[in-house]
């Protein structure tokens, strides 16, 4: 990711909005809205609860942005997670209906990925796709159902009909060998 | 569930870098990492790797109104006043509604965990946690009970669902909480941190039981350190 300078880099632009520059926050906004908006939709499958999603987690960004901790991680990671926590509450406070995790019919444009500025550039997305591709099978289903659908561990223990200690070994090695398999084609910062 | 020993935290570490623990085993381990390094580097490296399947997710334009609204949010709260002083401007008319409540008590908000996961809950559900709070305190049954240490009341209802309401309770220094005890005979068991004025407690309070609050880490610890702010018996 190309981070030109010290005063745009992510960081930088979240201690701005977290100072309470408006427009440091929505120069986050224009960073990470599609991915935000991307990754709630599919977990949520529903356009307006994505934004509300976004909304939230955006605010959160606003009113919290002093939490953040560079040591603890990367600018981006801290919103995602934001994003994701909060898309997670709106999909577990739904009646949820048991569904296989497919493609959602995104609603909205596809953003066109690969600019250089791009929050996530397309290279990066694909390599995060073929490391989830490398996986064995089971890890790689439980991530996907709690990552991507919302699953609790016990919701997924049930929906797999596993064990609950079967499905924390699956999720624990599967996450940690994506990591790894992240870390050695490099080029992402984890 | 508390006092999760440090093999059974360590397996929990994964799901919940993917918001995928249940609420109980989520409580627990928030406890635990407040006062495990370990286990909050290993959370840090896999919330990296769960961040990267967000990356992995095709970007979605978002309708162009949603940064509008956003900013919009942003402005409404003015300038960057600590939160707890812009909540206190929703309190009247808040406070009206909970007129039928046995006593009137400037009500803050009471905020949930000051975990990174939960902070995003903070500001929608804020409300919802006053109201809640006010909800206990407004019903017919619940008994008030006067608290020593601070102006402010516990209520309790028979069914023991618990709510403190507190007036003049400063907030906690920088990087400390509020964290709720209720005791089962001399144990205290966690029940909930705090920065705002009012809480429901996350525990439930039998008739009789104390309850206390200390000043904690920020993220609360499984174990009281440091003497009562305040306290009462239910």
């Amino acid at each position: 990711m190309k981070r030109p300078s010290a005063d745009s880099a992510d960081e930088a632009v979240l201690a701005r909005a977290a100072a309470g520059d408006e427009r440091a926050l929505g120069e986050l906004y224009d960073r990470f809205g599609a991915v935000a908006y991307g990754l709630a939709l599919r977990v949520l499958r529903d356009r307006a609860l994505a934004e509300d999603a976004v909304q939230d987690a955006f605010i959160a960004v606003w009113r919290h942005g002093d939490r953040y901790s560079a040591g603890r991680g990367s600018a981006r990671t801290w919103i995602l997670t934001l994003v994701h926590r909060r898309a997670v509450d709106l999909v577990r406070r739904q009646e949820r209906q048991p569904t296989v995790v497919a493609e959602p019919e995104p609603a909205g444009e596809r953003a066109e990925g690969g600019a250089d500025d791009a929050a996530v550039s397309r290279d990066e997305r694909a390599r995060v796709q073929s490391a989830l591709a490398q996986l064995p099978d089971d890890q790689r289903v439980a991530l996907e159902l709690a990552y991507y659908g919302g699953l609790t561990q016990s919701e997924l223990a049930a929906r797999l009909g596993e064990p609950v200690g079967t499905i924390k070994s699956r999720t624990f090695h599967g996450l940690r060998r994506l990591r790894t398999i992240l870390i050695a084609e490099e080029g992402i910062a984890v | 569930m508390t006092g999760l020993d440090h093999s059974a935290a360590r397996e929990l570490a994964a799901p919940y870098a993917l918001d995928a623990l249940d609420e109980d085993e989520l409580r627990a381990f928030e406890q635990h990492l407040a006062d495990c390094s370990e286990c909050r580097q290993e959370v840090d490296e896999l919330r990296e790797a769960a961040a990267a399947l967000a990356a992995g997710v095709d970007p979605v334009e978002p309708p162009p109104a949603l940064r509008g609204r956003i900013l919009a949010e942003a402005r409404r709260g003015g300038d960057v006043v600590p939160l707890r002083r812009r909540r206190t401007s929703l309190a009247p008319p808040l406070l009206a509604a909970a007129a039928a409540a046995a006593a009137v008590v400037a009500v803050g908000l009471g905020i949930w965990s000051g975990s990174l996961s939960r902070s995003l809950d903070e500001e929608r559900s804020a409300r919802a946690a006053e109201r809640a709070a006010l909800a206990i305190a407004a019903e017919p049954s619940a008994r008030r009970v006067a608290v020593s240490g601070a102006r402010g009341a516990l209520y309790v209802t028979p069914s023991g669902r618990a709510a403190l309401a507190l007036v003049d309770l400063e907030p906690p220094p920088e990087g400390k909480t509020y964290e709720a005890w209720v005791f089962e005979g001399d144990t205290p068991r966690p029940a909930g941190t705090f920065r705002g004025r009012a809480a429901v407690l996350s525990r439930s309070v039998p008739a009789g039981a104390k309850v206390a609050v200390t000043v904690e880490r920020a993220g609360g610890v499984a174990r009281p350190t440091g003497q009562p702010v305040l306290q009462t018996r239910a």
